[in-house]
């Protein structure tokens, strides 16, 4: 920011600078748009506020709908903590949300390398057919993937969790994208350096996309780790059960605890609130990008 | 080191054929240059050379080995590209390295290698650094050293200058002159720069369309072009072409009536009545007094001087054609004013106008 004098000989701030935010004149469209995003905003965070209000309530005090708990209490944490379900369960997401992002780490990128480095017959309807499986909702693939489970031995276990997720199309289609960037000197040069086409994808190209892949590591973690319909269906046995399907046995048919509920989703807040606040600045270039090429 | 053969080399895309039966022999040790316009199938020849791309038809043989079909990195060859491709998440001293990953030697060899390799290049208070610490001289330094680490047979360099402005360009063609001198191995170089491939060559192969229109040592194509395409394309500003007719007499008219004898080398190529374009270059054709000695005599009006310190050049209107010529700095004539040229009997060319040939 460049300090600047302007005519009648006042410090001010230079372009962007605070003095002249402060002095840009407030039309009628801007503060229709603070408005609306003031509104989103609180849209968007009043949910977590109440979560974590009523994590800090007794039940009794659970439908007073006041955003601070008149006896605030830790009780709740301490009950679910020492619950020796919820530290399985999280232990379960952890571990499937982790496998499935190193998978889709893997695959996605090395099927998204394939389809942009590589010229060959049939590359381009491999990548539509790829690409249509966005447009199928997951309600509609759940009852086929319940039946390949079934007929592989896959329910209750830790691999019919997951295989639906090991490889994603919006994975793929993010990293073929992101190879576009990859300029193909770099690839020839290994090629002529003695490196196989394997050596160069891993050793190149992968280093090169580094943020792409954060990226997607992000998404597929977080997706994995918040999803709640195929895990619900495919497991039975609680000690498989991920957090998410988990925390919906606080609630039983005659009674539904709330706090503790609350207690548990703001518990399972916390790895997707560290992995936002680590790689932000990744997600953000990786939408960005991925809406930009292509 | 190894000589290089292409015999009648073919590229298709498709339908599109982009070289059409070249042949072309490179001597152990020779410092060749592809040059020509964007499009005349320069970086594809070199490409197929180094393996990147498949030829259509025609052998190409390094080192007595025709290599046809065989991968880059058995080809004993080395590149440098026109944007480095040196990786950016790696040191100076790995991009140097790499080339050595899969190679055999011992690691205190292959350490000893890059070091003299970067030391030959100026490199070595840089090797810890990562490529986006350093200049565009120094990533171009980087990225020929990773080509020489691996002590190929043959180097192969695409338009690696071209990034670079100006100053940084000449300063680098020096390096790479004397690293040539120092090395003596065989070089193909592609350029579409006139200026480096005259000042790097021992030989230019200008090429146009996919076709070779001719090769060359520098003074060769310069002094004895063999197209009207080679004769433009050598030479800054390009040679000056004028219409002309052959006449019976071994000479031939302009289109503005002035008489030219025929240089001598052409006399038996010449007919009366040819169409042809009459050359000279801007160096040959000279601001002068009237009456000065020489065989093509012209009159017009200066438009526009281009000064360049010792000399100008000096744009000249001729009915509707533009002339260049230089004249000495302290002779330089006024916009607007009335100049005579004059260019020497052996410095005009001609050219048919059908065939585009030289007359010889």
């Amino acid at each position: 920011m460049t300090a600047t004098l302007d005519a009648a000989g006042r410090l001010g701030a230079g372009e962007g600078g605070t003095a002249r935010f402060f002095r840009t004149p407030i039309r009628p469209g801007r503060i229709v748009m603070w408005t609306l995003l003031f509104l989103g905003g609180i849209t968007m965070v009043m949910p977590i506020v109440f979560m974590l209000s009523t994590s800090l309530k007794y039940p009794h005090e659970v439908f007073d709908l006041s955003l601070i708990p008149q006896e605030p209490t830790l009780e709740n944490y301490i009950y679910v903590l020492e619950d020796g379900r919820f530290f399985r369960w999280f232990i379960n997401s952890l571990l499937i949300a982790t496998a499935t992002t190193l998978s889709c780490v893997f695959f996605d990128s090395l099927v998204g390398y394939v389809l942009c480095k590589f010229k060959f017959r049939g590359r381009y309807i491999i990548f539509i057919a790829i690409l249509s499986t966005l447009m199928i909702p997951t309600e509609m693939l759940v009852i086929p993937w319940y039946l390949m489970a079934q007929s592989f031995g896959w329910l209750d276990t830790y691999w019919g969790i997951m295989f639906p997720g090991m490889m994603t199309a919006f994975g793929t289609f993010l990293m073929k994208q992101f190879f576009e960037t990859v300029p193909d000197d770099f690839l020839e040069a290994a090629r002529i350096d003695g490196m196989n086409e394997f050596q160069i994808w891993w050793s190149i190209a992968m280093p090169l996309v580094t943020p792409a892949l954060s990226a997607l590591a992000i998404f597929i973690f977080l997706g994995n780790w918040t999803a709640f319909i195929w895990p619900l269906i495919v497991t039975t046995d609680s000690n498989l059960y991920t957090l998410p399907v988990g925390l919906t046995t606080f609630s039983v048919e005659q009674q539904i605890d709330w706090e503790l509920i609350m207690t548990g989703a703001s518990l399972a807040t916390i790895p997707t609130l560290l992995v936002f606040l680590f790689f932000q600045r990744y997600i953000i270039r990786g939408v960005v990008l991925a809406g930009l090429k292509g | 080191m190894a000589d290089v053969s292409i015999r009648q080399i073919y590229k298709q895309y498709g339908s599109v054929e982009v070289i059409h039966g070249l042949d072309l022999e490179i001597a152990d040790g020779e410092f060749v240059v592809l040059v020509g316009p964007s499009g005349c199938g320069k970086s594809t020849m070199l490409r197929m050379i180094a393996g990147l791309e498949e030829i259509s038809g025609g052998e190409i043989a390094i080192g007595g080995r025709v290599v046809n079909h065989v991968e880059p990195k058995d080809r004993n060859i080395a590149m440098v590209f026109q944007n480095y491709a040196i990786y950016p998440h790696m040191t100076v001293y790995k991009n140097i390295g790499f080339g050595l990953r899969t190679s055999r030697l011992p690691q205190a060899d292959k350490d000893r290698r890059i070091r003299d390799t970067a030391k030959i290049l100026g490199l070595t208070d840089l090797l810890e650094r990562r490529p986006s610490q350093l200049s565009g001289g120094q990533r171009q330094r980087v990225a020929m050293g990773r080509a020489m680490v691996r002590q190929p047979a043959v180097f192969l360099f695409d338009e690696p200058l071209s990034n670079l402005d100006a100053q940084l360009r000449a300063q680098m063609r020096l390096e790479i002159k004397k690293l040539h001198q120092a090395m003596g191995t065989t070089i193909v170089f592609v350029t579409h720069d006139q200026v480096e491939a005259m000042t790097l060559a021992d030989r230019i192969v200008i090429m146009k369309d996919g076709y070779i229109q001719q090769m060359g040592t520098p003074t060769e194509v310069y002094e004895h072009p063999a197209t009207m395409f080679a004769a433009r394309f050598i030479g800054s500003p390009s040679m000056n072409m004028l219409p002309a007719t052959g006449t019976a007499d071994a000479a031939v008219t302009l289109a503005g009536g002035a008489r030219v004898p025929a240089p001598p080398s052409v006399n038996g190529a010449l007919q009366a009545d040819q169409a042809l374009f009459l050359g000279v270059r801007p160096d040959h054709l000279l601001v002068t007094e009237p009456g000065a000695p020489g065989a093509l005599h012209l009159e017009g009006t200066v438009s526009v001087i281009e000064p360049l310190g010792p000399e100008a050049l000096v744009y000249v209107t001729i009915g509707d054609r533009e002339l260049v010529a230089k004249a000495p700095a302290h002779k330089t004539p006024e916009v607007g004013a009335s100049v005579h040229l004059t260019a020497a009997g052996e410095a005009v060319h001609l050219f048919d106008a059908q065939t585009e040939r030289a007359l010889c």
